[in-house]
């Protein structure tokens, strides 16, 4: 009994053994195959053509950034993106890695699309401008591109998530057949306890395997479930990257909009609404004619814009305004292409939109910078120009009468050259404020060039305008100007022209306003002076005009003339055999001009540096020739006008000409006017300490006449003091004038200079000369001026 | 066969571990020398290695142009890989020869290549497997576009187990930064 009991039990001892050990192989090797099939599904193809993806998407955020800021830095940008995603190509066409792609429906399609659009992006960004030309249509294109690779990855997706669904029901099934004969397990441990005691611990040892294998098939499951996890953060990072494009389309100045075949907008981008300041569903079943409501008055474009439309043509910027309701103006360019669907059929418009409000400001400020002088805000040459021109037409057409007056500020330069550009420049903002207060409010102000202002008085008389600019005078002359604790008074000469139906041309009107402006300046300045046709003084210039043709001929066929006048010395100590070269022209009758003719005009129409040239070289000839005399060393005054010490070649050439005639530096004495020194006193000062430490004396000319001003003298390092000849004639009848030439001698004196009296016309002015003490004198008294061909050495020991 | 195989790859690894040893040794001997003072790059810079690492020619960085990872010594390695077709030759240096240079003193590093892709590589195993950085693929420098111009590879035809998900991600394209920890 107790025999075949315990064999029964053996047997079932046996059987359930057996059974478990069959069922627990059997999911073994289950677990076991499916592992392999899990860990093969992963990475490969999904992330390969994420990854495409993704980067395509980078490189299209860089590409339309390029787009909005056309920079060197945007296209290195783009063109690094570009490279990146051709790196995704080779990973997909080529290895194992991506071999199940290539079996997947539309994968050769996409690849041609990807390479065919990378390609023609490559070519626009290796232009060579920085302008992306042609990317608006290519980023389109772009776009659709990346639709087909999105739906190529939704496909993949989708049969990667049918796979998954079969593994994860699998799986499933295989933990419920494990708990199964786990319970089982359960129920033959306790039969086994019940019924063999003896066999308990191998029984417990079973146990602990089946848990074991179940632990490890739940671990299996844990990472089944992390590897799902993986995927959805893969795809949550191409939603991650999709949201950035979207984002950036959103916030970009671009938006897109699309048309309906009935031309209403049936979709609109976000952005939009932020822009007109509408909701998007007040927008939707719009038209643009609606948006354009109220812009009239620029039917012409609106007519070829619907032109366009009726055509199914594209179209491009086109522009309208919007009254946003909060007030705000914006400007908004619209452009199109039409949308046909696969039988050619109309189906709308498709396109973008952006905000040009920015722009068409920054344009508007740019065309009053063109329009106004940027230092004083003042309209500029051309707009005033321009305005004239318009006032011109009007006159001709309504036979009204304005009036121009013309203004030029008349020390503006010693402004500049003691106190610097900056200086200068201040002193023209404020006067530009001054004179703008002056005028009447409907006239305009303009500057012209430099120190010169000009004021267009439209609707005016001749009497009211002669008023004003009285007015524009008397402000200039009151108004002081402090810089660095100095202070300017200033004045101005201000020529005025009626502008009316007899007026000529623009420039007829300007010329007029000009010469009067001069003859306000040559009659003594600070003046207005009204231009009147037949004009005497403004003639004048007429004459200036003339003469600038006579001496430009003069100076190219060498008809120009050197004289010498002497200068002697009055005391007996003193030794010398100096003289002054004088320039003459030679007319056509063969006859001396005197500068007083010519300079004038040489100087106002800038030939005085030329001429200051001429006589530079021919003087420094002649003294190479004839002037040396080691015996008699004698010195030849030379005059530089005031135009050639402003002038910045004029060292260099002066070096240049002593060095090509040899001549010593010390035989040349430089005279130069109080005026045009301290016109050009930078400049003059630095040409003077040059010339002077190579050898070179200078004489300061025709000093005494108007008012001689003793501070400048003791900061001009020059070595003789010419006293006008005006002041020297009359010294022995005009007591005055005696005691001038006694004070400018006697601080000459003290300041170290050598004096030197013009005009020593008779024996008695020398005699008093000499009693006063003057060193030098020159005059008829001493000779007449002789041309300086005959006055070499050889010919005057004839003579004498 | 298949145990001849095994076998023939097992002893290679072993001679090349022994006679590299034996390189290094000497190397390092030589290293000695010019320790802390790596020369500085004059060309484009294609690698940055920073944190734990003891030789820099730059504020805590090693960075290193073509000429410099060249002078290094270019080694050959022929392989397939999963993302090529067909055996192909390698020209570059072994990432251990890298680690050498810079003095690293870390036991992971965190690779980053242009495009932003991290992978952690655990520096031991790695070299271990033999990890290469390779600039050159069939006599061409790799480009941008094609992985380039740092690659780091594994020799995948000396060893299967190689081919395993965990090496394929280490296996970073277009290499650019490395920071030891």
């Amino acid at each position: 009994m107790s025999n075949r009991r315990r064999s029964a039990a053996y047997t079932v001892l046996a059987l359930t053994i057996g059974l478990f050990a069959v069922s627990s192989m059997l999911s073994f090797s289950r677990i076991e195959r499916q592992k392999n099939e899990l860990s093969l599904d992963r990475s490969s193809v999904l992330l390969l053509i994420t990854s495409l993806e993704i980067e395509y998407l980078n490189f299209l955020s860089e590409l339309t950034r390029y787009r909005l800021q056309p920079t060197p830095a945007t296209k290195a940008a783009a063109i690094h993106r570009l490279d990146l995603v051709w790196s995704r190509v080779p990973l997909l066409v080529e290895g194992r890695e991506g071999a199940p792609l290539r079996q997947l429906d539309g994968f050769d399609e996409v690849i041609e699309r990807t390479r065919n659009v990378l390609t023609r992006t490559e070519a626009i960004l290796g232009q060579s401008s920085l302008e992306p030309v042609g990317m608006d249509a290519m980023l389109e294109e772009m776009a659709d591109t990346r639709k087909a690779m999105h739906q190529f990855l939704l496909n993949v997706y989708l049969q990667e998530e049918l796979r998954g669904d079969k593994t994860q029901a699998r799986m499933r099934t295989l933990q419920g057949g494990l708990y199964i004969s786990f319970l089982g397990m359960l129920l033959s441990g306790a039969v086994l306890v019940g019924f063999l005691l003896r066999q308990i611990r191998t029984g417990r040892e079973l146990l602990l395997t089946a848990k074991e294998a179940l632990q490890r098939a739940e671990t299996q499951t844990l990472a089944l479930q992390e590897e799902m996890a993986d995927r959805i953060r893969a795809e949550g990072a191409l939603r991650h990257s999709e949201r950035r494009f979207k984002d950036f389309a959103e916030t970009a100045a671009d938006w897109f909009w699309e048309m309906g075949p009935d031309l209403r907008f049936s979709y609109l981008s976000d952005r939009f609404q932020e822009v007109m300041g509408l909701p998007r569903r007040e927008m939707i079943g719009r038209s643009l004619a609606d948006l354009y409501a109220g812009q009239e008055e620029d039917l012409e474009r609106w007519r070829n814009h619907t032109e366009d439309l009726a055509a199914h043509r594209s179209f491009a910027d086109f522009e309208i305004h919007w009254h946003r309701l909060d007030g705000g103006l914006r400007f908004l360019s619209f452009s199109g292409r039409p949308v046909f669907d696969q039988s050619g059929r109309f189906e709308g418009y498709r396109g973008i939109a952006h905000d040009v409000t920015d722009a068409k400001r920054l344009a508007e400020q740019m065309a009053h910078q063109a329009s106004h002088d940027a230092l004083t805000g003042l309209v500029n040459r051309r707009e005033f120009e321009h305005r004239l021109e318009r006032v011109l037409s009007t006159c001709k057409e309504q036979g009204s009468s304005h009036a121009l007056c013309y203004l030029d500020l008349d020390r503006f330069k010693v402004v500049n050259d003691t106190c610097g550009h900056a200086a200068g420049d201040e002193l023209l903002k404020q006067l530009a404020g001054v004179l703008g207060d002056a005028i009447r409010r409907r006239d305009t102000l303009g500057r012209l060039g430099g120190d010169e202002f000009s004021v267009l008085m439209e609707h005016c008389t001749l009497d009211q305008a002669s008023r004003v600019a009285d007015t524009l005078r008397k402000v200039v002359e009151d108004f002081r100007f402090v810089s660095d604790g100095k202070s300017f008074s200033l004045s101005v000469s201000i020529g005025l022209v009626p502008v009316d139906a007899n007026s000529g041309s623009l420039t007829a009107v300007l010329t007029a306003a000009d010469s009067a402006c001069y003859a306000a300046k040559d009659e003594g300045r600070n003046r207005v002076h009204v231009y009147r046709a037949n004009d005497e003084q403004s003639d004048r210039r007429r004459g200036d005009m003339q003469w600038v043709s006579h001496i430009q001929h003069a100076l190219d066929s060498d008809r120009l003339v050197l004289m010498a006048q002497d200068i002697r010395p009055l005391s007996a100590e003193l030794r010398g055999d100096d003289f002054e070269v004088l320039l003459r022209i030679v007319n056509e009758d063969g006859e001396f001009v005197l500068p007083g003719a010519f300079l004038p005009a040489a100087e106002r129409y800038h030939l005085a540096p030329r001429l200051d040239r001429w006589v530079i070289r021919n003087a420094l000839e002649w003294l190479a020739e004839w002037g040396i005399d080691n015996d008699n060393p004698s010195r030849c005054f030379i005059n530089l006008s005031g135009q050639s010490l402003g002038d910045a070649q004029i060292h260099d050439f002066i070096v240049e000409q002593f060095r090509r005639s040899g001549v010593p530096y010390g035989s040349v004495c430089f005279e130069v006017t109080e005026t045009a020194a301290i016109s050009n006193m930078t400049s003059a000062m630095r040409l003077f300490q040059d010339l002077r430490n190579r050898g070179c004396r200078f004489a300061l000319d025709d000093f005494g006449s108007g008012l001689p001003s003793f501070g400048y003298l003791r900061m001009l390092p020059v070595d003789f003091l010419k006293i006008d000849g005006l002041v020297v004639k009359d010294i022995v009848s005009d007591p005055v004038d005696l005691a001038m030439v006694r004070s400018i001698n006697e601080i000459g004196q003290l300041l170290g200079k050598k004096t030197i009296a013009e005009f020593v016309e008779n024996e008695r002015v020398l005699t008093m000369l000499r009693e006063l003490g003057v060193d030098f004198g020159q005059g008829f008294h001493f000779g007449q001026p002789e041309p300086l061909a005959e006055r070499s050495p050889l010919l005057r020991n004839c003579a004498s | 066969m298949l145990e001849t195989c095994a076998w023939t790859s097992r002893s290679h690894k072993f001679f090349v571990r022994w006679t590299g040893n034996l390189l290094w040794m000497l190397l390092l001997a030589g290293t000695v020398a010019w320790a802390d003072h790596l020369s500085s790059p004059t060309g484009a810079i294609l690698l940055s290695v920073d944190g734990d690492i003891t030789h820099t020619n730059a504020e805590n960085a090693a960075h290193f142009d073509r000429t410099m990872l060249e002078a290094l010594g270019m080694t050959e390695l022929r392989t397939s890989t999963p993302w090529t077709d067909g055996r192909r030759s390698f020209s570059g240096i072994h990432l251990e020869r890298l680690l050498q240079t810079v003095g690293a003193q870390g036991n992971n590093a965190s690779a980053r290549a242009l495009n932003d892709y991290v992978v952690n590589i655990p520096l031991e195993p790695a070299v271990e497997k033999g990890a290469f950085l390779a600039l050159g693929m069939d006599g061409n420098y790799l480009s941008v576009r094609n992985k380039g111009p740092i690659w780091l590879i594994f020799p995948w035809d000396e060893d299967p187990s190689l081919d395993d998900q965990t090496t394929k991600h280490q296996s970073i394209w277009q290499l650019r930064y490395m920071t030891i920890e």
